[in-house]
């Protein structure tokens, strides 16, 4: 699958944004690449709750 | 006592003269006020006429206190006498005899040109009359 | 992505053509051109109907016709179904093509009748493991999402002669919204930011389960949020209304420049008429004052020698002293005349008669007279006071009558001047216009009042949920079954406060890049480089063009620098969102000039650098300039021609 392109200045708005919170960068990445993949209608309430989850692992484990 | 004259006449065949100027030049004029107006114009040429055929055209008692005056004063003027104050009859006779004169120039004055310009005209001659000396 | 190739079989003029858009310079600009009826604008057409299903630049002519190629059907005889077929190859970052394939089925069922027998519509891909995949509907439809958006696909699907009404149809909300979705803004807000909000607002119903207070302060807060979200709608709603009342009162504005009010003038002229009718009888009234007066003062003008000699007998009777008379005068003649006296009834002797004529020569004046004369002394004298004041009170007449003679001519010669100014106007339409801007008016005046009400229960209403979050994270804090979901919840706060700041910053960049580069691409493209001094967008994007000498002159330029600005904001509107789309030009030079042509050229040039440019021209616009400019630059270039029965066009390269 084509990896859709993204507006550079929303990727590094966030980074700027989240400054050394690299989890946080990631998480708003990776939930904008999925946006992105799914325009229009699709089941993203799961595929959110998944991705809160994961990163919310990260950050526990990094404590 | 003489008999009191009851009405003021004009001659018959001109009051169509009358009835002609009613609307042009005596708009709003009663009978009476034609009438001492074609006096005073009679007057002011030194015209008198007399009737031939009377027809009465106002009554003596339509007379005001200031219409029986104009009437001396032409009557005293053309008498030159006071005494003829005491004939009525003659007063009325020589007002007649000025306002048939008068009648007939005004018409003939107003028929030779626009209506508007009779009333220029007469206002002309009246402002000139009252010029110091002309009186 | 670009433009790979476009094949086109049995669709309107086009029975079978392709046209493919090599990159072979430094440029990815590439040019077909065709007279008008050689199908120019139905490659245009034949890309939108392939991507979103419809023709939006069809013409009047065109409309009544099938999309099918008459020629096809005409030629299949016996077999009366055709199929027309248009495909878009799309070109990917990484070379991998996206195959856009929209079929339809025609079945002539008369001589007359030709009906369409179905539509397809699928898209063709190779997927990451390199599978070629097909997919249909809304799948399909997703895919032309991502190459270009229907809903902001006039920034990259062009008419050029259309551009001056870009203006005029796009408020600063519209332009906003296509900024969001070319930027993939809308990424952040509609979808991350909502979604985001959507799964905090599941988590707190979660934690409102465990306690009541966390349930009841939960609550309270989508309560006042739903009460925020509507006021925030009817604002929107309100700006909307006031920025169309506002476009609606410029235009208006414009048509009316120069223009005399003449509602105005009309209500002058009606007061005019008025006057006159007035000032006229008044006229007429006068001069009949004047006549009566002339009758009735004048008489006694005619008649003053009269008045003049009786005042002068009166004068002479009272110095003689002969007023009164010692005896009645009348008594006397009455006496002599009858014979006898009236007094004691004797009859008067001879000699007595002749003593009564000696007393009657001595008395001069009658009773009679006397008193008459004495009458009329005051009254005498006051007609002569009345006729020194004779020309005097003409005079008055005269003048009043000039000032209504003056009043008169005045009101007429104001009323042709007036008849002058409209004639030159279709009154009617000009009415209508002042009317109509009245309008929107007094709907731009009453919406920014109602606006107001709107932005005072905003304020409190965001202090209302300020303080219901602040409630509701305290209850969230004390409860402790809730300590998980509190992670999870602060996570997600503060990542949607993140998406949020990152917003708002790139919208502001945003702007001021598109700003910046308006500016900078407008002052490539035109010619009148000395008239105009800046360019500047509003926070709300509303476009404003600044003259030299410091007015805004957005509504008085001509429609070429019209364009020009429209296309310096699009050709902006690509750079600052980095949207890689291709941008395609029907007729982009018909209203410019040819010496300003070559600046056009230059800056499609350095633009096509990043982005593939497709123009579609008609001979007149490829000119001299644009050939000198254009001609050794472009990587494709194409013309169109049309066969001799008009029924079919060809593509040929150039």
């Amino acid at each position: 699958m084509n990896k859709i392109k993204i507006n550079e200045q929303i990727l590094d708005g966030i980074n700027k944004q989240c400054g050394n919170d690299l989890v946080a960068e990631k998480f708003l990445t990776e939930l904008i690449y999925e946006e992105a993949e799914h325009p229009g209608q699709w089941k993203w309430k799961e595929a959110y709750k998944g991705i809160i989850e994961k990163y919310l692992a990260i950050l526990e484990a990094e404590k | 006592m003489t008999k009191q004259p009851d009405r003021l006449s004009i001659e018959k065949s001109e009051r169509k003269l009358y009835d002609n100027l009613d609307n042009e030049i005596f708009a709003g004029k009663t009978r009476k006020e034609q009438f001492l107006f074609a006096l005073a114009v009679g007057f002011k040429h030194k015209l008198k006429r007399p009737l031939e055929t009377r027809e009465g055209v106002f009554l003596a008692k339509d007379l005001h206190p200031e219409d029986q005056m104009i009437l001396d004063v032409v009557a005293i003027y053309d008498t030159g006498s006071i005494d003829v104050l005491t004939n009525q009859q003659q007063v009325f006779n020589i007002a007649e005899e000025y306002a048939h004169a008068g009648i007939r120039l005004i018409y003939d004055n107003v028929n030779s040109g626009q209506p508007g310009s009779y009333f220029k005209k007469m206002e002309l001659d009246l402002i000139g009359m009252l010029k110091p000396g002309n009186n | 992505m670009r433009i790979k190739r476009l094949i086109i079989k049995n669709y309107r003029q086009f029975k079978q053509a392709e046209i493919s858009f090599p990159k072979r310079h430094d440029t990815d600009l590439h040019f077909i051109i065709g007279t008008n009826g050689t199908g120019k604008t139905n490659i245009l057409n034949a890309i939108n109907w392939c991507l979103y299903g419809d023709e939006p630049h069809l013409s009047k002519e065109s409309q009544t016709l099938p999309l099918i190629n008459l020629k096809t059907v005409d030629k299949k005889g016996s077999e009366r179904e055709s199929e027309m077929a248009i495909e878009v190859w799309a070109e990917a970052e990484d070379h991998n093509l996206i195959y856009f394939i929209r079929k339809a089925k025609f079945l002539k069922t008369t001589s007359l009748e030709i009906e369409r027998q179905g539509e397809t519509f699928e898209v063709r891909y190779v997927d990451e493991l390199g599978n070629t995949k097909i997919v249909q509907d809304e799948s399909a439809d997703v895919w032309v999402e991502r190459f270009v958006p229907k809903n902001i696909r006039e920034f990259f699907f062009f008419d050029g002669e259309r551009l001056d009404h870009y203006f005029k149809e796009a408020t600063g909300q519209n332009i906003r919204h296509a900024v969001f979705q070319i930027s993939q803004l809308d990424l952040l807000e509609n979808c991350i930011e909502r979604k985001l909000q959507g799964i905090l607002d599941d988590l707190r119903k979660e934690a409102g389960k465990a306690n009541p207070k966390i349930e009841s302060a939960r609550t309270e807060l989508e309560r006042l949020k739903v009460l925020y979200e509507d006021f925030k709608k009817r604002f929107a709603d309100f700006e909307g209304q006031i920025a169309i009342a506002k476009s609606n009162i410029c235009e208006y504005d414009e048509k009316l420049k120069g223009v005399p009010d003449i509602i105005k003038l009309e209500e002058e002229r009606e007061h005019n008429i008025e006057g006159l009718k007035n000032t006229k009888e008044l006229l007429v009234t006068k001069q009949n004052e004047k006549k009566s007066y002339l009758l009735d003062a004048g008489k006694l003008v005619l008649l003053l020698p009269a008045i003049n000699n009786t005042i002068k007998v009166i004068l002479e009777k009272k110095n003689n002293k002969d007023f009164p008379p010692p005896i009645d005068k009348k008594v006397l003649e009455d006496v002599v005349q009858s014979g006898t006296c009236i007094i004691c009834g004797q009859k008067v002797d001879e000699d007595s008669k002749k003593k009564i004529n000696e007393m009657l020569l001595g008395i001069k004046t009658s009773s009679d007279s006397a008193i008459k004369l004495v009458q009329m002394e005051i009254p005498l004298n006051n007609f002569l006071e009345d006729t020194t004041h004779f020309k005097e009170q003409l005079d008055n007449y005269s003048q009043e009558i000039a000032q209504l003679e003056k009043l008169l001519s005045n009101l007429t010669e104001r009323n042709n001047q007036i008849d002058k100014i409209m004639s030159g106007y279709n009154e009617d339409l000009v009415r209508e216009w002042y009317s109509e801007r009245s309008k929107f008016e007094d709907i731009r005046d009453k919406c920014q009042i109602d606006i107001g009400g709107f932005q005072v229960n905003i304020q409190r209403t965001e202090g209302e949920l300020s303080e219901a979050q602040k409630v509701l994270d305290d209850e969230l804090g004390k409860e402790i079954k809730v300590k998980e979901l509190n992670k999870k919840l602060a996570f997600c706060e503060k990542s949607l406060e993140i998406a949020r700041l990152t917003r708002e910053r790139i919208m502001k960049e945003t702007r001021e890049k598109i700003e910046n580069e308006t500016r900078r691409q407008f002052f490539n493209l035109i010619w009148k480089r000395e008239t105009f001094e800046n360019i500047k967008i509003n926070e709300d994007y509303s476009i404003h063009l600044f003259h030299k000498l410091g007015f805004e002159c957005l509504g008085s330029v001509s429609a070429g620098e019209r364009e020009m600005l429209a296309l310096s904001f699009t050709l902006a509107l690509h750079k600052a969102s980095g949207f890689d789309s291709p941008i395609l030009i029907d007729t982009p030079v018909a209203r410019i000039s040819d010496i300003n042509r070559t600046n056009f050229g230059n800056v499609l040039c350095e633009v096509s650098t990043t982005k593939q440019i497709v123009l579609l021209l008609t001979p007149n616009e490829y000119s001299e300039e644009l050939r000198t400019v254009l001609g050794g630059r472009a990587s494709g270039r194409y013309k169109l021609i049309l066969s001799s029965d008009e029924t079919e066009a060809k593509v040929e390269v150039m």
